[in-house]
């Protein structure tokens, strides 16, 4: 019992000792000039020279922001690169130094740095703009007062989707309901897909798209085509990053005249025309009756 | 079975699963009204107006009744030997199929749909005085209704169908005629529904079934389709009085 009380009494101690400060730096923000969803996709890294990233950062070193007195100059060295040494980097790695922030004014310490996506791309090699898993890149500003330094990371991601399968293709007027299932994955084909494009081009004038319709789910249905004419349909899968897989085995159809159900009652002889028979006052004189009741309890 | 009928009505107040001394009181302060929702099966006559072999309503939707959903609100304009209420009502309903390859039977993958909006003008009367003086839980009903669908029949791109001349939409008019019959549920338990009459202003609450008859073609126009039902309706639901 006794050496219950004992334990007791010593754990709040125990918790004491434990604690400690964890150093913790300053924040880097980066965002991209054209989605800012902290991932680079293929598009972007196959056209670098149309996104950019934008670096904001916080210096900081245990958790207390760097300040300094107006006039004070700080240089800030700022690196990208595949593995977190910051802020020291290790090879390979991406780096560019910022001389001189005193003109930041006083409310330094957050600034800003612009660079193209091309030149971090093709320093780490990553411009190949292909992997099958997704890469973390580490993002580094270190200030020249020792000791103050801002993280941050975004995500390099080039894994594609299997190409969709397309289970059936149903005929309707001037459309047709494509039917897909997801592909299957293979070392090469890695990502996760609900978003898929179809692509319909009439098989008398291939290359030249008819239409382009994105979806989710399991089907589409393609509009806008003339009944009687064969079409040739593609699917395309869709990552969660944007990024596309290869086309589906192609599908022909062509829409056809279709009687719905109007058009089949007027077909047959039906003697209904439309419209309202007795126009909007038929739901005004259905009221009237409640109008008149109301009244007549107020009164 | 009539007698077993009036039997079983004689003993239900005696069988009251309230509390001891614990009996249906009538309102003390007037019936303001009634809200209800009901639901109903429902299957437009539409093909009677072909003659044999011709059938677009069941080519096209087949033998389904789907639901038809409805709400009414009463107004009170007498409560004294029973209740005398004119309401309104609104609902909705729609049945979907696929439609036809033109020149055959073939059904395509294009979507159509018949969808409509009940409304309802009426008056009801209905017996509640045993209920409101004696706890009797069973109250009879009668109801006559002008009736307006306001309808639409889409196509497989889900547009307003046309057949190039005529649109697919409009209304159509008519009349009802409903007897039913309604449950007071405060009988299960008189407490709970006086504590929900303070704090709600709910007097009673009831479940129904009831058979209505319609007649909605325009008041038996020749220049109209028919949206009667094609037998008596048997509709359920749920009652408050207010």
């Amino acid at each position: 019992m006794r050496a219950y009380l004992a334990l007791l009494l010593v754990l709040p101690m125990t918790a004491l000792a434990q604690t400690t400060v964890t150093a913790t730096a300053g924040n880097v923000v980066i965002d991209e000039g054209n989605d800012d969803d902290n991932y680079i996709n293929q598009s972007e890294c196959k056209n670098p020279s149309s996104d950019k990233l934008s670096y904001n950062w916080i210096l900081a070193k245990d958790g207390t922001a760097l300040t300094l007195a107006t006039g004070a100059t700080v240089d800030v060295t700022l690196t990208v690169a595949t593995v977190n040494t910051c802020p020291s980097p290790a090879k390979p790695y991406w780096q560019t130094t910022i001389n001189d922030l005193s003109s930041a004014s006083g409310s330094f310490p957050t600034s800003g740095f612009d660079d193209s996506l091309g030149s971090v791309l093709t320093t780490l090699g990553l411009n190949s703009c292909s992997g099958a898993s997704i890469q973390t890149l580490y993002v580094c500003a270190a200030g020249s007062v020792s000791g103050y330094i801002a993280t941050g990371t975004i995500n390099f991601d080039q894994t594609v989707p299997p190409p969709p399968v397309i289970t059936t293709m149903d005929a309707g007027e001037s459309s047709l309901t494509v039917n897909v299932t997801v592909g299957v994955k293979t070392a090469s084909f890695v990502a996760d897909t609900d978003r898929y494009y179809a692509v319909a081009t009439r098989s008398d004038k291939t290359g030249v798209p008819v239409t382009t319709e994105d979806f989710t789910g399991s089907s589409k249905q393609i509009t806008g085509l003339t009944d009687g004419v064969v079409y040739d349909v593609q699917v395309f899968a869709k990552s969660a990053r944007g990024n596309v897989s290869s086309g589906s085995t192609s599908k022909s159809g062509s829409p056809v005249p279709v009687n719905d159900y109007w058009k089949l009652y007027r077909s047959e002889g039906g003697r209904e025309e439309g419209g309202c028979a007795s126009g909007p006052a038929g739901v005004i004189g259905l009221l009237v009756p409640v109008f008149f009741a109301l009244r007549r309890r107020r009164s | 079975m009539i007698q077993a009928a009036l039997l079983l009505a004689a003993a239900l107040p005696l069988a009251s699963p309230g509390a001891p001394g614990e009996v249906l009181r009538p309102p003390d302060r007037p019936v303001f009204g009634s809200f209800e929702l009901r639901l109903s099966g429902y299957r437009p006559n539409v093909d009677s107006e072909f003659s044999a072999g011709h059938t677009p309503y069941n080519d096209i939707f087949g033998n389904s009744r789907p639901l038809m959903f409805q709400a009414h609100i009463g107004y009170a304009l007498w409560h004294s030997f029973g209740t005398l209420e004119v309401g309104a009502g609104a609902g909705f309903f729609q049945v979907t199929g696929n439609g036809l390859i033109v020149n055959s039977t073939e059904k395509s993958s294009d979507k159509t749909s018949l969808k409509i909006i009940p409304l309802s003008a009426s008056l009801t009367y209905r017996f509640d005085w045993a209920a409101d003086h004696n706890g009797f839980p069973l109250v009879p009903y009668l109801r006559a209704s002008l009736e307006r669908y306001q309808w639409w029949v889409t196509n497989g791109l889900g547009d307003t169908a046309s057949d190039g001349v005529h649109t697919g939409s409009g209304a159509t008019n008519g009349y009802s005629f409903t007897g039913g019959l309604a449950f007071l549920l405060d009988f299960l338990d008189p407490s709970m529904a006086r504590d929900m009459d303070e704090d709600t202003g709910i007097q009673h609450t009831y479940l129904f079934a009831d058979v209505t008859k319609t007649y909605v073609s325009d008041f038996h126009s020749k220049k109209s389709w028919n949206l009667s039902n094609d037998k008596l309706v048997i509709a359920g639901g749920l009652l408050v009085v207010f």
